[in-house]
């Protein structure tokens, strides 16, 4: 049994001889990067604690890149927002760490849906030719603590991740954005406080964002998929920290559930989406689906992965990338 | 860091890097997140690098460290993601083509199924031939732990590959 395991996993493991896609000699490089972070952030902490101040907001930003002037954004204001989003498109390229050459600058892109509340606005930007997108999040105070920002390459991405920040003391920030199959016609997401709420969608292009008091953030989100013919359930796939980076069949349902809400019952109809969202038809929806022509086109070099967030036990927000 | 130091430390990560990433993808399922957590996990490795050095093992180490990057990764905001394909297209093929899955695949999926500690329970045991001693300590639990979850990731690992079983044996 040990050696058929060993055997399995090794076989199951095999690269074919595929190279490494990163240079060892960029490593030395940010390993050395990461030894002066590290103790320049000690440093910093350190000057703070001495100077007594008060557990205000650290930005993770790099110097001279805060651009917050504490004015709020208008959810419509698309060249604001856009412009917003593509200051977030730039910093990630810069922290990347795997995103050899700067990618195909966001800013004449446009803004294929969206959905807003008080505190946060999150958007799905692309480009004509859908050969990638940007999901987008941005604190409507101006701030940058619920920022998130990640970009991807059209075909490889499709599929409802959902993920949480926490906002106040009980307050959870719940997002998730993407795309599917225009065969989906809606969607709606199922905190684990009962609540349903559904996902501001444009052709291809979906995305979600909600608030609960009483969830936290590590608790399974429920993602359900309608089909756009006849409105019956697509999908059903849960969300969630555990059990692993992602569903090995999210097209079956992991806990199949008597009552599923359809579309008459349970959840509100689509009309009830937020009204600055676009409607369904627009430009996104007239795009070929993933495995059309524009899938086929050059891919640009990926993986360019990156948010900003706040950690329960912190106050300063983050970026990583990937 | 010494230049003699990074160049050991090149000379070690050149060794290893490609059996880490394939602990990482068996970990996660995804050939790019795999090189993901080998970067992290080697930053990290050389960030301890002085300290390491008198160590002698190092290749345990850093399968720790990718371990741990893995199962951060799994935990972090935003990056719950669904690799796969249009979910309804893949579900409408294997009803198709029941045996288009290749074996490869299909053991990676078993494995991405189990729960996190068991997969690593499983990886750490058979693939990288480590004791349970050795599990426990790269895993930061017990002994016992590592025995009753190894235990269960066969158990389901068992039972997912059924339908291969036959031809690989698995007892």
């Amino acid at each position: 049994m040990t050696e058929d395991m060993g055997r399995l996993l090794r076989d199951a493991g095999d690269d074919a001889g595929r190279p490494l896609g990163f240079a060892l000699e960029e490593l030395v490089v940010r390993g050395r990067r990461r030894v002066r972070v590290r103790r320049s952030s000690f440093a910093a902490v350190a000057g703070v604690a001495a100077a007594g101040l008060a557990a205000s907001v650290l930005t993770a930003w790099p110097s001279g890149t805060d651009d917050s002037d504490g004015s709020r954004f208008a959810t419509s204001d698309d060249e604001q927002l856009i412009e917003r989003c593509a200051r977030l498109d730039e910093l990630a390229s810069a922290a990347s760490s795997t995103y050899p050459t700067p990618g195909e600058p966001i800013d004449h892109w446009t803004i294929q849906v969206r959905q807003a509340d008080d505190e946060a606005i999150s958007m799905i930007l692309a480009p004509d030719g859908q050969r990638e997108f940007a999901y987008c999040r941005l604190e409507l105070t101006g701030g940058h603590a619920f920022d998130a920002y990640w970009r991807r390459q059209y075909a490889s991405y499709i599929g409802a991740p959902a993920g949480a920040t926490r906002v106040g003391d009980g307050e959870v920030l719940w997002g998730s954005g993407g795309a599917t199959s225009e065969k989906i016609g809606r969607m709606t997401f199922e905190t684990a406080d009962g609540e349903i709420s559904e996902a501001a969608r444009n052709g291809h292009y979906f995305v979600w964002q909600h608030q609960t008091a009483d969830v936290e953030p590590g608790e399974p989100v429920w993602v359900t998929f309608y089909y756009a013919h006849d409105g019956s359930v697509a999908d059903r796939m849960r969300t969630e920290p555990m059990p692993g980076p992602y569903d090995p069949a999210p097209e079956l349902p992991d806990q199949p559930r008597a009552d599923l809400p359809t579309l008459d019952e349970g959840v509100a109809p689509e009309g009830d989406a937020p009204a600055d969202a676009p409607a369904p038809g627009g430009p996104a929806a007239d795009a070929p689906a993933p495995d059309g022509p524009a899938a086929d086109a050059p891919a640009p070099d990926y993986p360019k992965d990156c948010v900003a967030w706040v950690e329960p036990d912190s106050r300063t927000p983050t970026m990583e990338c990937s | 860091m010494r230049k003699r130091d990074e160049a050991q430390f090149i000379e070690f990560a050149a060794g290893a890097a490609r059996g880490l990433r394939r602990t990482a993808y068996l970990m996660c399922g995804d050939w790019q997140r795999a090189e993901d957590a080998v970067q992290d996990a080697l930053i990290r490795v050389y960030v301890a690098w002085p300290r390491l050095r008198q160590r002698q093992s190092l290749r345990a180490y850093a399968t720790k460290t990718v371990v741990s990057v893995v199962m951060d990764q799994a935990k972090r905001p935003w990056r719950r993601e669904h690799a796969s394909a249009d979910p309804l297209d893949a579900v409408d093929e294997r009803r198709d083509h029941p045996c288009a899955v290749g074996d490869r695949l299909f053991v990676v999926q078993a494995l991405s199924a189990l729960p996190p500690r068991q997969r690593a329970c499983v990886v750490l045991r058979y693939l990288e031939d480590m004791s349970v001693e050795e599990t426990a300590e790269a895993m930061g639990t017990s002994s016992g732990t590592v025995k009753s979850q190894t235990a269960r990731g066969l158990e389901s690992m068992r039972a997912a590959l059924g339908g291969i079983g036959s031809t690989l044996d698995l007892g």
